[in-house]
């Protein structure tokens, strides 16, 4: 059995054999890098979206972010570039993620920092896209809810009860940050998240493309993961589609982050 | 005491889900969970498909056998499942999907009435004039009838995906685990939970560590344990606070700088923790390793056995092509005295760790027969080459065992190699020993 299950003729392809045999810390730095972005954007069209897999990639992508040299004692970069790197490499890095010098530094090392203003930009915009894509929570701004009450219990439960709000006793929870209804906040997000898609505004988004596709689907009470998955295939279509008004759904956002990361991987692979 | 280099007798009862051998399978029919229950008499396998599996020891026989019982079908694939203690005649156990934990009762039938007055063995009115004398109807045996019922569903407390269930030495309470929060029940309200652990950052930008696995300890219904995808493990105590995002302790391997490459935070990944029987140690198992803490040792391991260190050459490979994430279940024995987890190419492996010796033995049709002798195998890296070894590079990484249980009290094992279910025996020491 092939150690590769899945061999992809790819540009990349050679980097990562390349990655195996070669001491060379930085091919193995670009290899990783570019492997990295590539998974995590095939990563949404995962049949199980996993947080812990996009944290871990998107933290590795940050490492190979930070550690621009190598460790000391590994064996330094004395062979041929491979193509992947800037011809320039920056060494302006130390005044942190995303920022440049001068505008000197800007033409020289043109390439590089781009590359990791646009790295940086690609990692926020990862993880920004995990709550979106995993569960649905729209995010910080979203504002304070009733609390939602629970399924009821299956028929032939000992007693029959009403089902009461989510509350919690004070002593409970010792003040602090965190409200009394976190849990069900939590749940609340995802559900009104669902119902949202439920709302004209929808209509609105996909005014110019095909819906029929989409017909089926409004007619299903609550958004299932698998629908909101096939929503999100569809929307690349979005990006020829001027969003009219500043959309309070998070959907267009995501969409530029996404031509961001594809114009990053162009970058990456073209160099 | 278990000694691994006498290898396990493999009687095997090889289980498949499918019905025809060798029939491709699908993903639903992936075996994602395996438990025994507390006395060994039950085992519970789960799949993705939705899918328990509960098979039954049969009691008579010297030789384990365990024989196909009940199944059901809940939706989403099952996560876990975890028996509860037995309390009277019924068994109970709660099984969770990425979302919500049920409660179902197991209740079996092996009796019923026979001899009454006015029916027959048909269950037919007799005519009274054949009735001559009285007698009192008596229980006899029959076929055993098995019925499981939904009790309890715990529901809409998770937004995350529910990777961990742990019920509570206090039999009244237990805990799920999703990526970010962990959540307290009590077994019979459902409609309200308590959230004890919350690592979900304010922006979901800063999330950087995720919780992978969590269990309750086994005497002290306090005390609770989770693991990171940093590679740490957090003991926990309800008495301290009615929120433990504050750890009581915290237990963490300094890195190695020498191993130190890309892949050193994903590989040191904890894809799983269990207490030992004893709730002295935990033993956790990474991506290489496995490795037993002791509850008074917070800096360091105080075991680490491992795996498959040969594949620390090949991660950038296991990288890509995703394997690096496979998260591998541990087990303890009865005893506390020999861990046990899976690897590729449908391998596991176990360790003793009093002796120091270790096995890997395989789980699959080709290379066991009912009866036979696991033969121990060898993954060898190059250098000295024996007759039966694999090369690391031949391994079938598509072949992996991720979960496996053993029997409370004897040695007897159950792995999960895909779609199928192996159970293995220790002919030569079926007790345990300390």
């Amino acid at each position: 059995m092939m150690m590769i299950s899945k061999g992809q003729k790819r540009k990349l392809h050679d980097d990562v054999v390349g990655c195996m045999r070669s001491a060379t810390w930085e091919s193995q730095r670009q290899s990783v890098l570019g492997i990295s972005l590539d998974k995590y954007h095939r990563g949404k069209a995962l049949v199980e979206p996993s947080l812990r897999r996009s944290v871990l990639i998107a933290n590795t992508l940050r490492q190979i972010h930070i550690e621009n040299k190598p460790p000391s004692g590994l064996v330094k970069l004395t062979g041929p570039v491979p193509p992947m790197v800037p011809s320039n490499p920056c060494t302006q890095r130390e005044s942190g993620m995303g920022v440049v010098n001068s505008v000197e530094d800007m033409e020289e090392v043109w390439m590089s920092s781009e590359s990791d203003f646009s790295l940086s930009a690609a990692v926020s915009s990862i993880l920004k896209e995990l709550d979106l894509a995993v569960d649905g929570g729209p995010g910080p701004q979203a504002p304070q809810r009733t609390p939602f009450m629970s399924i009821e219990n299956l028929p032939g439960d000992l007693k029959s009860r009403q089902a009461p709000t989510w509350h919690w006793s004070s002593e409970w929870r010792p003040g602090g940050s965190r409200t009394s209804e976190g849990v069900a906040f939590g749940s609340v997000e995802e559900v009104m998240h669902s119902s949202y898609l439920q709302d004209v505004k929808l209509d609105e988004l996909f005014h110019d493309i095909d819906t029929s596709v989409f017909d089926r689907e409004m007619g299903v009470r609550a958004l299932s993961a698998a629908a909101s998955d096939e929503l999100l295939k569809y929307l690349p279509s979005l990006s020829s589609v001027p969003s009219t008004s500043p959309s309070p759904f998070s959907l267009n956002q995501s969409f530029r982050d996404l031509n961001e990361l594809e114009h990053i991987m162009e970058i990456l692979v073209e160099s | 005491m278990l000694n691994p280099i006498q290898v396990l007798c493999s009687d095997i009862t090889s289980l498949s889900l499918e019905p025809e051998p060798f029939a491709s399978y699908t993903e639903a029919d992936i075996i994602s969970t395996v438990e025994f229950n507390h006395t060994g008499e039950l085992l519970a396998t789960g799949d993705k498909g939705g899918r328990v599996v509960i098979f039954q020891r049969e009691p008579e026989s010297h030789e384990p056998e365990f024989d196909y019982l009940k199944s059901l079908e809940i939706e989403e694939k099952i996560n876990k499942i975890r028996w509860l203690p037995q309390q009277n005649a019924a068994h109970f156990l709660l099984s969770t999907n990425d979302k919500t934990v049920k409660l179902w009762k197991v209740s079996e039938r092996d009796k019923r009435p026979e001899g009454f007055n006015l029916k027959d063995e048909e269950g037919r009115m007799k005519n009274l004039s054949t009735v001559t004398s009285l007698q009192v109807p008596v229980l006899k045996p029959m076929d055993l009838m098995v019925e499981v019922s939904p009790r309890r569903v715990f529901a809409n407390a998770h937004t995350y995906h529910v990777n961990s269930i742990s019920v509570n030495s206090d039999h009244e309470t237990y805990m799920s685990a999703d990526d970010l929060r962990i959540n307290l029940w009590h077994l019979g309200i459902t409609n309200r939970s308590f959230n004890i652990v919350d690592i979900k950052p304010v922006n979901m930008e800063d999330l950087t560590e995720v919780i992978t696995a969590a269990e309750f300890h086994p005497h002290h219904c306090n005390l609770l344990v989770y693991s990171s995808s940093k590679g740490t493990l957090r003991l926990c105590d309800m008495r301290e606070a009615a929120l433990c995002d504050k750890h009581s302790k915290l237990f963490e391997e300094p890195e190695d700088p020498s191993n130190r490459s890309f892949f050193s935070e994903i590989i040191s990944s904890v894809s799983d923790v269990k207490f030992s029987h004893s709730g002295r140690y935990l033993l956790t198992r990474d991506y290489l390793t496995a490795k037993v803490w002791d509850l008074n040792m917070e800096n360091k391991p105080l075991e680490i056995y491992q795996v498959h260190e040969y594949l620390r050459s090949k991660l950038c490979s296991l990288y890509e092509n995703d394997c690096i994430f496979d998260k591998f279940e541990c087990v303890w024995n009865g005893s506390d005295s020999v861990i046990m987890t899976g690897a590729y190419n449908n391998f596991f492996r176990m360790f003793d760790r009093n002796t120091k010796r270790d096995v890997t033995l395989e789980a699959s049709r080709e290379s066991s027969k009912p009866r036979a002798v696991l033969k121990p195998r060898r993954v060898c890296q190059g250098g000295k080459r024996r007759k039966d070894d694999i090369s690391v590079d031949s391994l079938d990484f598509t072949k992996k065992i991720l979960h496996t249980a053993w029997h409370p009290t004897e040695n007897i094992i159950a792995i999960a190699a895909t779609n199928n279910l192996y159970i293995f025996q220790d002919k030569l020491n079926q007790e345990m020993h300390g």
